[in-house]
């Protein structure tokens, strides 16, 4: 936690387009924890989309963008687990063995965390924030299977002050969003996203709380459609929180 | 392989508005997924048997031509015979031709993925020879001439209530006139009509579980005892299974059977796992004289050595199809092929073609429950994208989306472009739909599935770089 | 080129370019001789008390029976009592390998024993078994020249005969023990028998007597042994 680390933001697309709210959080939280953030201007998406359309030849190239960009850093920080998932699992098999950027990536990938995993790991950050609210927890895919993220949120969310976690059903059960998979099979992606509503539901909790945002648009826009006032937030807007929602 | 995957789509929708398919799913995913957890968690050294299981297929499938011929070696040491079969075609007319042999009228048989893709049982009824499925499962389907819908439990998309309008519609010609609404007595039904089809049978026809290298013996796994029955009772048992099937030693045999019954049903082991090896011994008081194995190709083969090998580690438990939410929200009649599931999204495309299956690996969240149950490790995500890699290369994908895809990853190349643009969408994007306050209620373009069924909440505060380089 | 060489050669093909035939003989021939064991499940290592009491939870588990008897002489009365427990009527079918036992069924006059014609049905067939493993409650029946083995799956009620000491801890030790009698001579038919039959295809409801036994009872013969070595 010295003067001399250099923790950069990887802030996310759709942080960076739809709730920059989170990526100051995540700054504050940082900072908070003692560190100074540094986020490069040139950072762009993590190239998942194009990654999982199969069009790996653009994941190529943005890759070598973005590991030149973060790779000189002690530690990458991202808001998300399946963008921290793209840059650390998936970024190395991009480039074959022989290929320098492969070893890069490696580098990169040794220093790319999940915010919550780094704030539990890294840090000694207390939490002080509070939010006297029911929130249930709506873990990520890849933030479980290949971020390995589960209790790390939840320690940091036991820590703000009055907040009761109330667990649902298939806490770990995809939402439905899957990146372009919701607009190309939406009745699919209907289907599953009615499901996680109903183990909200369930779980009597008032709030919802997850680490990526894509589930956390896909969810709440879906309750606003179903005519529900249930706000989803990311965690770490959650950890910044002076009050209830109800001010 | 014959496939109607390409209607992916519209049959998905129909299973989405079929409610009683609905309630059968859901019961199935709430079911077989936590009995498979608590099968795990009585065994401690599960997760270690799959890594084990892993490494056994990987040393069989690059060593896979020997393994093969030791295996035939064996079978006819023990006084078998094997056939082998490059596709589909040359499988059904192996066995026609067997049948034919022994002068058969009709056979029995155990059930048998590989004979649902070679479509054999129309084949042999094509010919005048009367094939009855004894799985219980698949017997429902033959009377209501269905395709399986799950890899182990042909039946799971139909309920009691339509299990019951089948058999009274099909039984009363046997003399069984009364409406049924238990299930145990739709059993003892089952029970009595096909006692006296296995009586009967001239052939019986069973797959193979696994087949032992070392000793020629095929494995078979039951729960209702009818392989045992199909294959013992009649004069000639042909087995037919694809070439994959290979496990060295009866001690490897031990370790796979250590986890198919766990991961397919949460069971400890199935009732029955019977080692067949070979026919009937001079002074054995039953069993066949005859013994035949049908070793399948079919597009196995050019799997290996590319990066679809590790699909052939598959030992069709299906596990994955019980934890796919996908499957369990259309089921399996709605991928169009009888290998469903996550593992038919990966096995589809390379036995039909990425043409015609190009929507089951697309139809995925990626979210990766497949692999974190699969009892081999098969990494069906990584498999799915490379589907999609064939995909865009061949330019399959939907010309709207491809576009979409590629403008972002041109878009992605020039990072102060891309700052600009996410700028301006941050601050315009409620400008190019409908918007109800804060809420967009209609997307354009590509985006328009998103809003048929959700909102979209729009910040309007700017993107978080713009801000950020303000703050600075 | 015939089917067969089609088959292999384009199996070959695809593997000749990462290893050489000589190695690909040399590792399948060294797996297929040592047979070396993978993971053992802990649970079977025990004590042959323990394992007794093991393969009793795991067979009742699954809604087969257990009764133990100190010797053959008590087997009579146990199958008679069986029976009438379970309203079975007398009529048995005794297979000849459960005939070999000497079991002294003259000694109870409740039982009354058909001859077993092969391709019939029938209501209760008493057999004997090769063995039985207790990590699942796994019975092993044997084909052979004593035994009929279609007999565990055409009757109703499959009644088993375990000599207790012919119970082992796991698979493994069936394998070895067929390989040391025989040098693995394996019969036609070895069907581990792990409970009656059941079917989950209607609705995922366990039903049971889907083709097979819809009873399973073993009648396990004789005490723990004390001299037994659990697997390493």
């Amino acid at each position: 936690m010295s003067g001399d680390t250099r923790v950069a933001l990887f802030v996310t697309c759709l942080v960076d387009l739809f709730r920059p709210a989170i990526g100051f959080a995540a700054v504050d939280l940082l900072e908070q924890a003692g560190f100074k953030v540094e986020v490069p201007l040139n950072q762009t998406c993590c190239g998942q989309p194009n990654f999982n359309s199969g069009d790996r030849s653009a994941t190529r190239t943005i890759a070598r963008k973005i590991v030149d960009l973060f790779v000189a850093y002690d530690y990458v920080v991202i808001p998300s687990g399946s963008c921290g998932g793209m840059l650390k699992k998936h970024y190395p098999t991009l480039f074959d063995a022989d290929d320098p950027m492969h070893e890069k990536a490696e580098q990169l990938s040794r220093k790319v965390y999940e915010l919550s995993t780094f704030l539990v790991e890294k840090t000694n950050l207390r939490v002080e924030a509070g939010f006297d609210e029911t929130v249930t927890y709506h873990d990520s895919c890849a933030g479980v299977r290949e971020m390995g993220i589960r209790k790390q949120p939840r320690e940091l969310l036991q820590q703000v002050d009055q907040l009761e976690l109330r667990e649902m059903n298939d806490s770990d059960v995809c939402c439905g969003f899957g990146g372009t998979f919701c607009v190309k099979y939406p009745d699919i992606s209907n289907n599953m996203l009615e499901n996680k509503l109903r183990n909200i539901k369930e779980s009597g909790a008032d709030c919802v709380v997850g680490g990526d945002l894509g589930c956390i648009l896909n969810i709440e826009g879906k309750l606003h459609r179903d005519g529900e006032d249930t706000p989803v937030y990311h965690y770490a807007e959650l950890l910044v929180k002076r009050a209830s929602r109800k001010e | 392989m014959d496939v109607t995957s390409e209607k992916f789509v519209k049959l998905s929708e129909k299973a989405l508005h079929d409610s009683s398919l609905q309630a059968s799913m859901t019961f199935l995913g709430m079911g077989l997924s936590s009995r498979r957890k608590l099968a795990k968690d009585r065994l401690e050294e599960f997760d270690t048997l799959r890594d084990e299981a892993r490494d056994i297929k990987d040393h069989v499938l690059e060593n896979l031509d020997v393994y093969l011929q030791n295996f035939e070696e064996q079978v006819i040491a023990s006084g078998g015979h094997v056939h082998w079969a490059a596709d589909a075609d040359a499988a059904r007319d192996i066995v026609l031709a067997i049948c034919q042999g022994v002068g058969a009228r009709t056979i029995t048989k155990s059930k048998s993925m590989v004979t649902e893709e070679i479509e054999l049982v129309p084949h042999l009824e094509a010919h005048g020879i009367s094939a009855v499925e004894t799985d219980l499962g698949e017997y429902i389907i033959q009377l209501r001439n269905e395709k399986p819908s799950h890899i182990i439990a042909p039946a799971i998309h139909l309920n009691k209530d339509q299990i019951s309008d089948t058999f009274f519609e099909h039984h009363r010609k046997a003399g069984f006139n009364e409406k049924l609404t238990e299930r145990s007595d739709l059993v003892a039904q089952a029970r009595q009509i096909l006692r006296e089809k296995f009586l009967a049978a001239d052939v019986g026809i069973s797959g193979a579980n696994f087949l032992v290298a070392d000793s020629g013996t095929v494995v078979l796994v039951t729960n209702e005892g009818n392989a045992e029955l199909t294959i013992g009772l009649p004069e000639t048992h042909i087995a037919i299974t694809g070439i994959e099937k290979i496990v060295p030693t009866f001690e490897d045999a031990s370790t796979f059977i250590r986890l198919l019954a766990r991961s397919a049903a949460g069971m400890e082991i199935s009732s029955y796992t019977s080692f067949i090896t070979g026919p009937r011994r001079t002074d054995d008081r039953d069993g066949p004289s005859d013994f035949h194995v049908v070793l399948v190709d079919n597009g196995r083969s050019d799997m290996l050595g590319t990066r679809f090998q590790d699909m052939l580690r598959c030992i069709r438990c299906s596990a994955c199809l019980n934890h796919c939410p996908v499957y369990l929200s259309v089921g399996g009649h709605a991928y169009g092929s009888v290998y469903s599931g996550p593992m038919g999204a990966v096995l589809t495309p390379q036995l039909a073609s990425i043409d015609k299956a190009g929507h089951l690996p697309n139809a995925s969240t990626l979210c990766g429950r497949c692999e974190e149950v699969c009892p081999v490790r098969i990494p069906l995500p990584k498999l799915m994208r490379y589907w999609r890699e064939k995909e865009f290369e061949k330019h399959l994908s939907a010309p709207a989306l491809r576009r979409g895809i590629m403008i972002w990853g041109w878009l992605n190349r020039f990072p102060r472009l891309y700052r600009v643009a996410m700028a301006v969408a941050a601050r315009s994007m409620h400008l190019f739909g409908s918007t109800k306050g804060q809420w967009m209620t209609k997307l354009p373009g590509i985006a328009s599935g998103w809003t048929r069924h959700r909102d979209m909440k729009v910040s309007g505060d700017g993107s978080f770089m713009s801000q950020w380089k303000k703050r600075k | 080129m015939n089917p067969r060489e089609h088959v292999l050669a384009g199996v070959t093909a695809r593997l000749e370019e990462h290893s050489s035939l000589a190695t690909r003989q040399s590792k399948v021939d060294g797996r297929l001789s040592m047979h070396g064991r993978n993971t053992v499940p802990a649970r079977g290592k025990k004590s042959h008390a323990e394992l007794i009491e093991l393969f009793t939870a795991m067979l009742t588990a699954v809604q087969g029976s257990v009764t133990r008897v100190e010797s053959l002489r008590q087997v009579p009365p146990a199958v008679s009592d069986y029976l009438e427990l379970n309203t079975l009527g007398k009529e048995v079918c005794l297979d000849e390998e459960a005939e070999q036992l000497g079991i002294p069924w003259e000694t109870n006059a409740n039982l009354e024993f058909v001859a077993w014609v092969p391709k019939r049905s029938i209501s209760v067939g008493i057999t004997s078994c090769y063995g039985a493993v207790a990590e699942t409650g796994s019975l092993v029946a044997c084909s052979s020249g004593n035994h009929a083995i279609t007999m565990n799956f055409l009757a109703e009620t499959n009644i088993v005969i375990l000599d207790s000491r012919n119970l082992v801890g796991v698979y493994e030790e069936i394998w070895d023990e067929l390989r040391s009698e025989s040098g693995m001579q394996l019969p036609r038919d070895l069907t581990l028998i792990s409970g009656p039959s059941c079917t989950g295809d209607i609705e995922m409801v366990l039903e049971f007597g889907a083709h097979g036994p819809k009873r399973l009872h073993v009648i396990i013969v004789g005490d723990a042994v004390a001299e037994y070595e659990p697997v390493a």
